[in-house]
């Protein structure tokens, strides 16, 4: 028990620390590509403790309870789903919850969000609130396929499960991880409102959809609300991380030292997701609203012919 | 003949009888009529619930409740309560216990309109059926019982039958489920002509498959309509709106179960049915989820949507016992097991979160005289109490994490990916895509209640309705905070619930008890020392903890909160006004575009005069279609009407001579008849 509970708080503590590192890098990444300097690629960090220290915040004057209780929520929802992503198969305890338990731990700080946006009474609240439930309901077949494919793939919805039999199975470019692999970047590209989805970067503009439904938010619950969206966007990567490339079986010691190891290659490769994913930002414009569909119909298909796959090879 | 008091069921059915005699006594005076009825329904409620835990938790199998004979041959009033009877009485009287004392003050504001004696009549004769129905061991006299539960629900649906359009929709209910109940009958004649007995079926396997199947299909259309499925739903979103709110949280939350408790007890027990059948099943009750869903999601009346909903979880049981009877077909009982303890779980989940939604729609209803969503807005501000159970049902009724729809809706998953890899391939698309639509199903449920409970509780007001609107009476209050206690209950404690499940499925359907939270060893998964592994109880405490620790987190960083409250930002307008924030129909507008070929809007708009630089009033308006009603009854009913018209023109014309004529050729025919054979 007290085992379980030292390493559930390391691993919040980790994930915390490594949450908003991504986005520093796609940041500098694009920054790049369009011949500028660019931030540090700690600038997220920066950016969240100066929220996070504000006193004080502003509250709409129309809105109630919900939008107050919203960020405590999504950040408590979203730490949750974080605890349930294996980091490394060095660490033997595990929580009881599933695949299934993380895409619906994550729909539970969904709900929340989309419903503080309705609170404020802002008619951008309201659009990006129905823009997000949309494309929610268009990409989730697609997660859950692949999900489950996976699932069925290793014998296991356990996600720590997974990881162990993809470590011990050899590295082998197969259709079926590829198909899957491309199917979750999109839903990936998707969830964390990154370009050709959403673009995080505009403010005030009739495309977006997760800025627009965080409009009201300021001071430290903007800090919270932001650092749920960056944990969110760490727990796809660390999936694809661990479940497509699977590192442990190269480190051949346990022990402390084992874990240490595992989690600095996890690191690593979280910044070589990150910097693929900064590459497809720079590389792609953003799509109309309602072509979404047919991106999202696109993963759905790529995740179903990894599922049939899994039968022919 | 009666074993008074071997009971404490006894006492619970002969408190819904007192109930029903005060009604028939007290006609005359109506406000005590209601607070007596109400008080002896709520004291059954408490006894049935007391006995139904009781017996579960017991080694009773059987208990004999009452018999009696009677003079028509094979016609006994038998009523007893197994396992399987015990846990539906337990769904009814949880959601009882909150309707009867909701009643008494809701129904004050229908007082000066309608004679509130004949509703608590009604309602005690409709609690009464529901309590004989999950009990009866007779075919007779389930029918008849069932019949009386249609006729009372038909007269409580039609309560306000002032009302054009709820005289229209109870018409099309009771027109509907008397077709269904047919069904039921003559299947019942048919299983009596080989079997000789009006007793429940307990094994019919021995029939020949054929007539096993034209059994089931009959049983399942008779069950399948009053359960609402798709395509016999379509009375559903029209007469569950259109009833007075207690009794859509009765129809809704337990009267469409009783198809539940009959698709066991009917089908899945007795026969043994072929695989293309068990899919079938499986199929109807995803293709139900979706559609119900889908059309939620695009509606403004909250009634209405709720009912719709109702559609999709009752699609999502019977996927679950598609999936059963899929696994039972296939030899492995372990997934049976699992499947139909997910499909029993969601029924008992769903009767509690339905009927306290359909109880929350009447506070609103109560509070802002009206079902509209898009006229409501800010109602948490003025009714917090019931904004917050709102808030939890609505959460738990699009199944997320820490609640017990999402525990329930998690076995059924687990038992469609454990069949997945014990079958052919094609089989496996079909439970693949069910997959896949289950969880588009939760998404888009999210997205409903999302717009249920953002739309009507937060923002500002957008009419009069709203604006005047109060919290509702105490007892109201009281009666919401029963299933939203329930809710929790079961969601922080599911063992208690599903370790009653796991006695009813392993005594009612003989399959083999299997740790849910905890699956080992499933058959086809012989390699793996675990399939999946989910614990409620830790997963809400870590939640609650971490929840905890953003909050103390913040403090610690960033020091007591002060708060400063100022307009919303309105982009540097003078004035935003309420009917800025995004409306019901904007909110489901991207689905609806999305899915055109499912809905194929038509959007009109248009302006009153032609000056377009100053136009006084815009008008706009979206109609949205319904393939089944339009590709399936319409046709149906023209058909009929044209077959009427025909008969009435041509042969039955008021023309004495071709009536005569007509008994000339019947005489004929006769008497060729006779000579010839």
């Amino acid at each position: 028990m007290t085992t379980l509970i030292t390493y559930t708080f390391l691993q919040i503590i980790i994930m915390l620390l490594l949450a908003p590192l991504p986005t520093g890098i796609i940041r500098k990444i694009k920054a790049r590509f369009q011949k500028r300097r660019g931030a540090s690629i700690f600038q997220p960090y920066y950016d969240l403790i100066k929220l996070l220290k504000k006193p004080q915040v502003t509250i709409s004057t129309t809105s109630s309870k919900v939008l107050v209780l919203t960020p405590y929520i999504l950040l408590g929802s979203t730490l949750l789903a974080a605890c349930l992503v294996p980091l490394s198969t060095k660490v033997t305890v595990n929580l009881p919850g599933d695949m299934l338990v993380l895409v619906y731990t994550l729909a539970l700080g969904g709900f929340f969000l989309t419903l503080a946006a309705l609170d404020t009474s802002s008619t951008f609240g309201g659009m990006g609130s129905s823009r997000e439930n949309t494309l929610k309901s268009i990409i989730e077949p697609a997660l859950i396929i692949a999900l489950v494919t996976l699932a069925i793939y290793y014998g296991s919805t356990d996600l720590r499960k997974i990881m162990i039999e993809s470590a011990n199975s050899s590295l082998s470019i197969d259709p079926v991880h590829l198909l899957l692999l491309l199917a979750l970047l999109m839903v990936t590209i998707t969830e964390t409102a990154r370009i050709p989805i959403d673009d995080p970067s505009t403010h005030l503009e009739l495309t977006m959809i997760h800025e627009a439904m965080i409009l009201e938010y300021s001071g430290r619950h903007l800090g919270l609300v932001e650092l749920a969206a960056y944990l969110k966007q760490l727990i796809y990567i660390t999936l694809i991380a661990n479940i497509f490339f699977p590192h442990d079986q190269l480190i051949s010691f346990g022990g402390i030292l084992g874990i240490v190891l595992s989690l600095s290659i996890l690191v690593l490769k979280v910044i070589i997701i990150s910097i693929i994913l900064g590459l497809i930002e720079t590389n792609t414009v953003k799509l109309r609203f309602f072509s979404i569909a047919n991106y999202a119909a696109l993963a759905v298909i790529l995740s179903l012919l990894g599922f049939l796959c899994v039968y022919i090879f | 003949m009666f074993q008074l008091l071997s009971s404490p069921y006894i006492l619970c059915a002969s408190f819904y009888l007192l109930a029903f005699l005060a009604a028939v006594i007290s006609i005359k005076w109506q406000k005590i009529n209601s607070y007596l009825v109400n008080i002896l329904l709520a004291l059954g409620a408490f006894a049935g619930i007391i006995s139904a835990m009781y017996q579960l938790n017991s080694s009773l199998e059987y208990i004999a409740l009452f018999d009696l004979p009677t003079s028509i041959p094979n016609f006994t009033f038998t009523l007893g309560i197994d396992y399987l009877s015990a846990y539906f009485l337990l769904d009814l009287n949880l959601l009882l216990l909150a309707v009867a004392i909701y009643t008494p003050k809701y129904l004050t504001h229908y007082q000066d309109k309608y004679n509130l004696a004949v509703f608590n009549l009604l309602n005690s004769a409709f609690i009464f059926s529901l309590f004989v129905v999950f009990t009866a061991q007779n075919l007779l006299s389930f029918y008849i019982f069932w019949e009386i539960m249609s006729v009372s629900s038909y007269f409580l649906a039609n309560f306000e039958h002032a009302d054009k359009e709820t005289q229209k929709a109870s018409t099309l209910y009771v027109i509907m489920t008397h077709l269904a109940a047919s069904l039921l009958l003559i299947a019942f004649l048919v299983i009596f002509t080989y079997t000789e007995s009006m007793l429940l079926p307990q094994d019919l396997s021995f029939l020949s498959s054929g007539l096993q199947v034209i059994l089931a299909i009959l049983l399942f259309i008779g069950f399948g309509t009053k359960a609402g499925l798709v395509p016999f739903h379509i009375w559903l979103p029209m007469a569950h709106p259109a009833a007075p709110s207690n009794v859509s949280a009765l129809m809704s939350g337990i009267m469409i179960k009783t198809a539940v408790y009959g698709f066991i007890r009917f089908i899945f027990i007795p026969f043994s049915l072929p695989l293309w059948f068990c899919t079938l099943v499986l199929i109807i009750g995803i293709v139900s989820a979706v559609g119900g869903i889908a059309y939620a999601a695009v509606e403004n009346n909250f009634k209405r949507l709720l009912a719709y909903s109702s559609i999709e979880n009752i699609g999502i049981i019977t996927t679950a016992l598609g999936a059963a009877m899929v696994a039972d077909n296939l030899n492995h009982p372990a997934i049976a097991s699992l499947a139909l303890m997910g499909g029993l779980f969601h029924t008992l989940n769903h009767t509690i979160v339905k009927g306290g939604l359909f109880l929350s729609a009447g506070c609103v209803q109560y509070a802002a005289h009206t079902k509209e969503i898009p006229l409501l807005g800010g109602l948490a501000k003025v009714m917090p109490f019931t904004a917050a159970c709102v808030l939890i049902l609505s959460l738990a009724v699009a199944a997320v994490v820490p609640f017990a729809t999402f525990s329930s809706e998690w076995l059924t998953y687990q038992s469609l990916i454990a069949l997945i890899s014990a079958n052919t391939p094609f089989m496996n698309l079909i439970l693949i895509l069910t997959i896949a639509l289950l969880a588009m199903v939760g998404a888009l449920a999210a997205l409903t209640f999302v717009k249920f409970f953002g739309i009507t509780f937060l923002g500002t007001p957008r009419s009069a309705h709203a604006q005047k609107a109060q919290e509702v009476p105490l007892s109201m209050r009281i009666a919401l905070v029963l299933p939203v206690a329930f809710l929790i209950f079961n969601s922080v404690y599911p063992s208690f619930a599903v370790g009653m499940i796991t006695t009813v499925v392993s005594s009612a359907a003989h399959l083999p008890a299997v740790n849910p939270y905890y699956i080992y060893n499933l058959p086809t998964y012989d390699n793996s020392p675990a399939l999946a592994n989910y614990d409620p109880t830790v997963i809400i405490i870590l939640l609650l903890a971490l929840i905890l620790f953003g909050l103390i987190m913040s403090i610690i960083i960033g020091g007591k909160l002060k708060k400063r409250y100022y307009n919303t930002w309105d982009c540097g307008f003078t004035h935003q006004t309420p009917l800025m924030q995004y409306s019901s129909s904007a909110y489901a507008n991207p689905i609806l575009i999305i899915f055109r070929l499912l809905y194929q809007p038509e959007f009109k708009s248009g302006n009153d005069n032609y000056n377009p630089y100053n136009r006084q009033k815009l008008t706009y308006s979206q109609t949205i279609k319904k393939p089944i009603v339009q590709y399936l009854y319409e046709p149906f009913i023209h058909t009929h009407q044209k077959i009427s018209q025909f008969l009435t023109e041509r042969l039955q014309n008021g023309y004495i001579q071709q009536y005569l004529l007509y008994i000339l050729l019947v005489l004929i025919v006769f008497i060729v008849y006779n000579s010839v054979l």
